[in-house]
């Protein structure tokens, strides 16, 4: 009974991570997955009579409504219903950072054992399904498993954030700002931030009516590498509930030569069909520049070209027209770099180039998301 | 573009409601501790994990969340089943004034505005006429 359950379990999962590459709206995606993941723990089986070990309480089992970052604990109690010795020699905890505790002792027949499972709910947000297992030297017996649900919160407003700090010259100061407000503390406070890159800081000044929320202001300084650049700041707040709120960054970091697009993304392409796609690049000085050469990481099927957006064949020209076309045979995600050398300039001009091959039979549906709002009767 | 439909959703029947009739009351409980009542109803609650309370004693905030435990969504019978609920806010001081209002959080985990801002006292400290009376 197992197996076949395990395979279904499986199908959710890949549907949910391709919904991820689809979809944009993540928090409402991920609930949809969580929810999937507690009907596919639901939908295993319970260890029936025939079991050696048996769980003495809920197998799967909810936690009580907590934070974002907060550490879920729970105590599973198993009895050995065998005529003979079992011991746990494994405990996994499936998803994530968490970890299971045993007695490795051998348990005689009829004894208890408790199994501590405990798991950092991390970022995870709404619904959310824990899952463990524990392996016991019974031959051939499958892992036994188990699992925690439950919901997870944000005291944030908003509960998630993105700071895009757009195409960014690498020789000057950039910034960015959101509001975050937490209904949790009359004021909220920032009390330490960090982030992945040297040259990224966060810094924070009151916000709102009543200076109860904080302006959050990402600074990008000099130096950074050219590229896309990407990465995530934790903050810590006076919010005694859930102290750490973290948000992902990113940039677009060039220098005087800049592309219009960056990725280039050639979305969904069938294999066997060429696609083309053309993009801009251009300095911000206005000044003349000449593109000497195009490498990449992709192989053989992309293919770079450029003239001067004035019609010429060839420059100096402040701004190219660069034509990427892609001739993919093989059906899987392509991602590289491509890099334009320009004379006189000891880095190249790095673009990253995007494509998911699909066959040319796939039949590409289109989802959609649910609203979460309810119909009011009598609102206060 | 969704967000600033319900909102102003939201708006309208917080109105309605308010016309209709006052969806909060103000009591003292048994032992004359002032308290605040409020109340609403909903339907299609299917992606709403509950709700959060907020209370200010200015209309422009600070707005604090009272409620500790979230408010679930009760099980709904049917799709088109309107669920009840109420919240008794008993930390109000006799004769001060509040002003509250309601998030919904989804089952992702993500809030959103449900009601207006809805401003209610509690009531006054007996009169030395209505304790003789009483």
């Amino acid at each position: 009974m197992i197996g076949p359950h395990l395979v279904r379990a499986g199908f959710f999962d890949t549907l949910c991570s391709i919904e991820m590459h689809v979809m944009t709206r993540l928090s409402r995606i991920f609930s949809r997955c969580a929810a999937v993941l507690i009907v596919s723990a639901g939908i295993v089986p319970g260890l029936g009579a025939s079991e050696s070990l048996e769980f003495i309480g809920d197998q799967h089992t909810a936690f009580a409504d907590t934070y974002q970052h907060s550490t879920v604990m729970h105590e599973f109690v198993v009895r050995n219903d065998a005529k003979h010795p079992i011991t746990i020699v494994e405990g996994i905890a499936v998803s994530g950072t968490g970890a299971v505790t045993f007695d490795p002792a051998p348990i005689p027949p009829g004894a208890t054992v408790r199994i501590q499972a405990n798991q950092p709910v991390g970022a995870s947000l709404g619904a959310t399904a824990l899952r463990f297992a524990i392996v016991t030297d019974e031959p051939g017996r499958p892992k036994y498993r188990f699992s925690l649900s439950g919901f997870v919160q944000s005291p944030y407003d908003p509960e998630t954030a993105h700071i895009d700090l757009g195409f960014i010259d690498r020789r000057e100061n950039s910034s960015a700002t959101f509001e975050l407000h937490s209904r949790e503390v009359e004021q909220l406070r920032l009390t330490t931030a960090t982030t992945e890159h040297q040259n990224i800081d966060v810094v924070a000044e009151p916000a709102g009516l009543t200076s109860e929320g904080i302006e959050v202001r990402v600074l990008a300084s000099p130096g950074l590498p050219r590229g896309i650049l990407s990465g995530t700041a934790t903050l810590t707040t006076n919010v005694t509930s859930a102290p750490r709120f973290d948000f992902s960054y990113t940039a677009n970091v060039f220098d005087d030569v800049v592309p219009a697009e960056n990725p280039v993304a050639f979305g969904l392409i069938r294999s066997g069909q060429e696609a083309i796609k053309d993009i801009v690049v251009q300095s911000r000085s206005g000044a003349p520049f000449v593109i000497d050469h195009a490498t990449d990481t992709i192989g053989e099927i992309l293919g770079v070209s450029w003239k001067p957006c004035d019609g010429r064949d060839r420059g100096p020209s402040p701004c190219f027209q660069v034509r990427f076309s892609l001739s993919p045979e093989e059906e899987r995600m392509t991602a590289g770099t491509a890099d334009l050398h320009v004379v006189g300039d000891p880095e190249p001009v790095p673009i990253l180039v995007t494509s998911w091959v699909v066959s040319p039979d796939t039949v590409v549906k289109q989802l959609r998301s649910p609203t979460a709002q309810p119909d009011k009767r009598d609102a206060p | 573009m969704r967000r600033v439909t319900v909102v102003l959703l939201s708006l309208l029947v917080f109105s309605s409601a308010i016309a209709s009739e006052s969806p909060a009351v103000d009591t003292r409980d048994a032992t004359s501790k002032p308290t605040i009542t409020l109340k609403w109803s909903a339907r299609n609650e299917k992606l709403v994990y509950g709700y959060l309370i907020y209370r200010a004693e200015r209309r422009q905030g600070p707005f604090l969340r009272i409620n500790t435990e979230i408010i679930h969504v009760e099980d709904p019978a049917t799709e088109d089943s309107i669920s009840s609920y109420e919240y008794t806010d008993t930390s109000v001081t006799t004769g001060s004034t509040y002003f509250y209002y309601l998030d919904t959080i989804s089952t992702g985990g993500i809030k959103e505005r449900f009601s207006g801002v809805i401003k209610k006292s509690a009531p006054p400290p007996p009169t030395a006429e209505t304790a003789d009376a009483e």
